[in-house]
């Protein structure tokens, strides 16, 4: 009887369940389908194309996907390649997160002119891409060197312009643009932080960096993970906004994988050259996509639980 | 109440000490030359901004040797052409302004509330399906896409969202991207035990949704439908591509940008374009700051 | 919901603020454009709006407007209408939305024509172009006088394309966009940048040119004569280099002469280098050497390889195919053109050229600004001799032209200074005595891929209509008058009679001088291995020496790369590439 009871309203529960979920996910998913699949898709099949656009004529082949696997095994330019991309991700994990939390938990804390700071972290992000572009190149490749001039009497080439340091000014864009968008997201995380677990934590005598590592830095761990794990799936798709500063020429040791690939986008005279880029956008998701999961699975397994 | 008597208590005697222990000081310090870092360059863009390109030429960092107000020359001149079948109509930055409010702030917010909720169901409704989509999102952000513009043209088209404002809505209205993976997390992370009491006092699903779930999330939903704004916002590709009638102030600035043969390409010029474009969002943001960063932690539930 | 009516509240009023501060009323909107005129017939014409701007077209349209305002092409409309729409966007945003805009005629650059013909996106305008019908002799040509026959025998190749045995053209070449050396012809006068009569008999600087002594006699230059002989005036050139050596030492002169010798924009700089090293190599190999690069079929006369530092050519000449086309990365005018670019660039020759030529925030209006300010601005830059730009440079800095008459008043403007587009110098003394006793004594490179084409879903009724127009704006008269309007030559042979050639700048005349002493060649052809990898072959993309070092002037400048050594890896990488081609 009992059971009998009980199971009756799951049932439907279940199938209400059903179809509100249904429901809920019918648009997302018709949208995914006409946005996603049959826009995109024909870029997926272009990897086992041969097309010629003088006859019309298109051939299902492995040409490109064999001779873009030979390339990236044997070309040196893309081990190259590689390294920048991975280097590239490494310092941006490394630098602009540790400072995008130190920073929000600052603003949280509300230490001495955070309030000032919350506003000017962000004012990067706020400024359209196309004119950001603009002013820090001409402030790093003509400003800095009149800088210079002035108050030491020397005479320096643009940061950019000089083989030393324009990789380094390229990642110090990257990490200031970014910035407001990372404390962003970390100080909502961290505004989720219960009031009472602080206060409990600073009658135990829990402050400081201890505060920040036990209470805070669990707390927003599902956030940075997100970071982390996007982070990765652009290892092979970021360009470092490579191509505002340099256009189809950015210099050898600049180029990663997102930049390859957009630039020879860009490039392609026709449908015909198309093949190629798509498949070497292929395999190297073949590359990333199981590198992210792995890596999502780690953060999930290894991360602190959020309690 | 209780609340604010513990924050007061806060700013006592361990309040003072973390407020300015040395760590704090580091960070001060390298927070200070941050800021710093922006505030010159915003600052020598402004400069800029009232010079003479003949004076820009040769003198870079100085004060204008003449100060010239850029700003209007830029405001009439900043336009772009429209075909109408009435003829070509040029729009201004009025316009544009209202043109780029509305794109921006309603794609934000469907490209916010759709992977809120997708997000939502896939979290809370353990099905395999749920999974899947779960995984389609992280392969979609890898997999580069290649000339897919002309498809994609093709079907906006077709669907009449080619050249409307709410079309391109739509068209932004997916679940795709790292939000969704934000949204899942905060959901993940959400105890059962809201939604099961919701449950049992006999709420219907879209019920709990809500006046339950929206609620708490409604902190992370604003943040992530600020940035999506300000990406939305400074988006210029979009609208150059589906909103031939409708140019954005994004846009108009792209257009300065590229532009070789009148005054407006000159650096002063763009650099008081900047200008123009930055205070109405810099205003918005000095609005809605407090509110966004971590300042709305008044008791209840968070999220 | 609250913080939404927030935000909007704060857009609201910070758009308030903007007008506020920049004292303007909200609607700033119509401001005389042209109106649709519901009383004619309308065609839509979409003009480019770049370096060469879009007055040359409004010119045209006027001239084409009042010719049929009485004729009658709709019912219940008397008249036409040519709707310009001038716009900046580039080739790649405007070609996927030719079909479904209301524009029926392009002008544009950078375009793909075989990509845009297999699209389907090009009308049939054989019957304007070639035939009975084409005859221009009613718009005042010669009779018999077609498009056709005022295109090069490269350019029929091209554009005519052969459907069931026949020639069906879908769409022409519009402007010319050659790559080379401006100089300040008003400076080189007041301070004797010229080659003295006989410099090759002496050693020191100060005799080879004519400096100070200005009674001196200018050498003959690159053609080798001087005066008017038969009607044709060969002074222009006088005392300027012939030889690649001889250019290096004029940039030695000016240099000791307290100028800048040289200077090119930086931001852009692997870009406009590469194009103007096609234009050296063009030069060096002539029009069917050059060819070669595009068409590849013909016979390759001088390749070679450098063995310590020394060019050996093959002892045979060798058959180009398709299969093969790699071995052109061996052509001798290549090897020359690379030599000439890295004395340019590489570090040690840092006092040849402006100081920001490789700095990414220097563009190309930068470069023309001071290149027309310096030495005019009170004594704040020294004089620059030497621009390397485009022959659009002088439209395009219209602006700063104005600017400059503003300020220091008439003597500043286009038409009361003097700039010329230099020959080419040769890179041997070989060449150079080869080119001075031809008639066509150069080769230029024309890499802007313009064109002129009529969308393919155009009403069937108003075609005829475009047709006309397309024939009307490719008359002799309406030719020269492009050609007035922006000191350019467009991309076909007309002749300009001196009347026209008065009213252009000293730098249009130059430039037109140098086209009639030239062949042309244009960086393309019909073949299928050109048209299915187009962007390799277009636009200066054959330089490359890896899948990602592509561009020799940052190659030679930063990694110290040498004309030798670029010269062999280019040939190795091009040999790799080549397996990898569509086929």
């Amino acid at each position: 009887m009992r059971t009998k009871n009980t199971q009756k309203p799951m049932m439907s529960g279940k199938r209400k369940d059903m179809i509100f979920y249904i429901s809920m996910m019918a648009f997302p998913v018709a949208q995914f389908a006409v946005f996603y699949i049959v826009v995109n898709g024909g870029s997926f099949l272009l990897s086992f194309q041969n097309i010629n656009i003088l006859t019309d004529t298109t051939t299902w082949t492995f040409d490109s996907i064999a001779r873009m696997a030979k390339m990236l095994v044997t070309d040196s330019g893309m081990l190259t390649v590689l390294k920048t991309s991975l280097v590239s991700y490494l310092l941006l994990l490394v630098i602009g997160t540790p400072l995008g939390l130190l920073f929000s938990y600052y603003i949280f804390k509300k230490l001495p002119l955070s309030g000032a700071f919350r506003v000017i972290l962000f004012l990067p992000s706020i400024i359209s891409a196309i004119v950001m572009v603009t002013i820090f190149q001409f402030f790093v490749e003509r400003a800095m060197p009149e800088f210079v001039r002035v108050l030491f009497h020397k005479n320096i080439p643009g940061l950019m312009e000089n083989t030393a340091t324009r990789y380094g000014t390229v990642i110090f864009y990257n990490i200031w643009i970014g910035f407001g968008t990372g404390v962003l997201m970390y100080a909502n995380g961290m505004s989720g932080i219960s009031q009472e677990i602080i206060d409990s934590a600073h009658v135990d005598g829990v402050t400081g960096l201890r505060e920040f590592w036990s209470i805070t830095l669990p707390s927003i761990f599902p956030t940075i993970s997100t970071f982390i794990i996007t982070g990765v799936a652009g290892i092979f798709t970021s360009q470092l906004n490579l191509f505002s500063f340099y256009g189809g020429a950015a210099p050898e040791n600049l180029q990663t994988f997102g930049y390859y690939l957009y630039m020879h986008t860009q490039a392609a005279a026709s449908r015909a050259e198309y093949p190629d880029v798509a498949a070497l956008g292929l395999l190297l998701s073949c590359v990333a996509i199981p590198l992210t999961l792995l890596v999502k699975w780690a953060m999930e397994k290894f991360g602190p639980s959020a309690d | 109440m209780d609340m604010q008597r513990i924050k007061k208590n806060n700013k006592g005697s361990d309040g003072v000490r973390e407020r300015f222990s040395p760590i704090t000081i580091i960070m001060l310090i390298v927070l200070a030359l941050y800021a710093l870092s922006m505030i010159v360059l915003l600052g020598w863009a402004l400069l800029t901004a009232f010079k003479e390109q003949s004076d820009f030429r040769v003198n870079i960092i100085g004060f204008p040797t003449k100060w010239v107000w850029n700003f209007s020359y830029v405001y009439k001149n900043f336009k772009v052409a429209v075909q109408t079948d009435t003829g070509q109509v040029m729009i201004g930055m009025g316009r544009m302004y209202v043109n780029s409010v509305l794109y921006a702030l309603g794609c934000a917010f469907f490209n916010t509330l759709v992977p809120c909720i997708t997000a939502y169901m896939c979290a809370k409704f353990p099905y395999k399906f749920s999974k899947a989509v779960h995984t389609t999102v992280i392969v979609t952000m890898i997999i580069p896409i290649v000339g897919a513009l002309p498809m994609e043209i093709t079907v906006a088209r077709f669907l009449h969202l080619y050249d409307h404002i709410w079309g391109l809505w739509l068209m932004k209205a997916n679940f795709l991207g790292m939000y969704f993976l934000v949204f899942y997390g905060v959901f993940k992370s959400l105890p059962d035990a809201y939604t099961e009491a919701a449950k049992i006092d006999g709420a219907g699903n879209l019920c709990i949704l809500f006046r339950i779930v929206m609620p708490v999330v409604r902190n992370t939903f604003f943040t992530v439908m600020l940035i999506n704004f300000i990406t939305f916002w400074n988006d210029y590709q979009t609208p150059l591509i589906y909103l031939p009638s409708y140019p954005t102030v994004a846009l108009g600035m792209y257009h300065m940008a590229t532009t070789t043969i009148n005054k407006l390409s000159y650096v002063p010029m763009r650099m008081a374009g900047a200008m123009e474009l930055l205070i109405p969002i810099f205003i918005l943001f000095l609005f809605t700051h407090k509110r966004l960063l971590g300042n709305l932690t008044v008791g209840g539930i968070k999220g | 919901m609250k913080s939404l009516s927030k935000k909007v509240i704060g857009i609201l009023l910070s758009a308030v603020l903007v007008f506020g501060i920049t004292g303007c009323s909200f609607d700033n909107g119509d401001d005389g454009m042209e109106a649709i005129d519901p009383t004619r017939t309308q065609l839509f014409v979409f003009s480019y709006d770049g370096g060469y701007g879009s007055d040359w077209l409004v010119a045209a349209k006027k001239r084409y407007e009042q010719l049929h305002a009485e004729d009658v092409y709709e019912e219940g409309k008397k008249g036409i209408q040519i709707y310009i729409n001038p716009k900046k966007e580039g080739f790649s945003t405007v070609s996927d939305n030719i079909l479904l805009n209301r524009d029926e005629i392009y002008f544009h650059e950078y375009a793909y024509y075989k990509t845009l013909k297999s699209q389907g996106m090009l009308a049939d305008i054989t019957e304007a172009v070639t035939g009975d019908k084409a005859d221009l002799g009613a718009y005042g040509d010669p009779a018999g006088t077609t498009i056709e026959s005022k295109l090069t025998e490269q350019q029929k190749a091209y554009y005519g394309i052969e459907e069931n045995g026949e020639t069906h053209y879908y769409g022409l070449p519009h402007y010319s966009g050659y790559m080379g050396i401006v100089y300040n012809r008003d400076l080189f006068d007041r301070k004797g940048y010229y080659f003295r009569e006989g410099y090759e008999n002496y050693d020191e600087l100060e005799d080879r040119f004519i400096l100070q002594s200005k009674g001196a006699t200018k050498s003959k230059g690159p053609d080798g004569k001087t005066g008017v002989i038969d009607g044709v005036d060969y002074s222009l050139d006088d005392g300027l280099p012939v030889t690649y050596d001889d250019f290096f030492e004029l940039i030695h002169c000016i240099y000791s002469g307290g100028d800048t010798p040289i200077s090119w924009l930086g931001a852009d700089y692997n870009s406009y280098l590469q194009n103007f090293m096609c234009s050296l190599v063009a030069d060096y190999e002539g029009l069917d050497q050059m060819s070669l690069n595009f068409n590849f079929h013909g016979e390759a006369t001088d390749l070679g390889t450098v063995q310590g530092g020394q060019f050996v050519k093959d002892e045979e000449a060798t058959e180009i195919t398709p299969e093969n086309g790699y071995e052109l990365a061996r052509q001798r005018g290549k090897y020359e053109a690379l030599k000439f670019i890295n004395r340019l660039v590489t570090k040690s020759n840092d006092q040849y050229h402006n100081n920001l030529a490789f700095n990414g925030a220097y563009s190309h209006m930068d470069a023309q600004d001071d290149f027309l300010y310096a030495g005019n601005d009170g004594g704040r830059t020294n004089n620059r001799a030497m621009l390397i730009d485009g022959v659009w440079w002088e439209n395009e800095a219209s602006d700063t032209f104005d600017n400059m008459v503003a300020q220091y008043g008439e003597t500043m403007s286009k038409d009361n200074r003097n700039f010329c587009y230099m020959p080419l110098p040769k890179a041997t003394e070989e060449k150079a005595a080869e080119a001075a006793a031809s008639d066509k004594a150069m080769t230029l490179y024309d890499h802007i891929f313009s064109i002129c084409f009529v969308k393919a879903n155009i009403a069937e009724w108003k075609k005829p209509i475009a047709l006309d127009f397309i024939k009307f704006v490719h008359t002799d008269e309406s030719l020269v008058e492009f050609t007035v309007h922006t000191n350019t030559p467009k991309a076909f042979n007309y002749e300009i009679g001196e009347a026209d050639l008065a009213k252009l700048t000293t730098f249009g005349r130059s430039v037109i001088e140098l086209k009639n002493r030239s062949n042309i060649v244009y960086p393309y052809s019909s073949e299928p291995l050109y048209v299915l990898n187009q962007s390799t072959f277009g636009f200066a993309e054959q330089w490359r020496y890896s899948s990602t070092k592509q561009f020799v002037p940052i190659a030679m400048r930063d990694d110290g790369i040498t004309a030798e050594a670029y010269f062999s890896q280019l040939y190795t990488y091009t040999q790799t590439k080549w397996n990898g081609l569509n086929k």
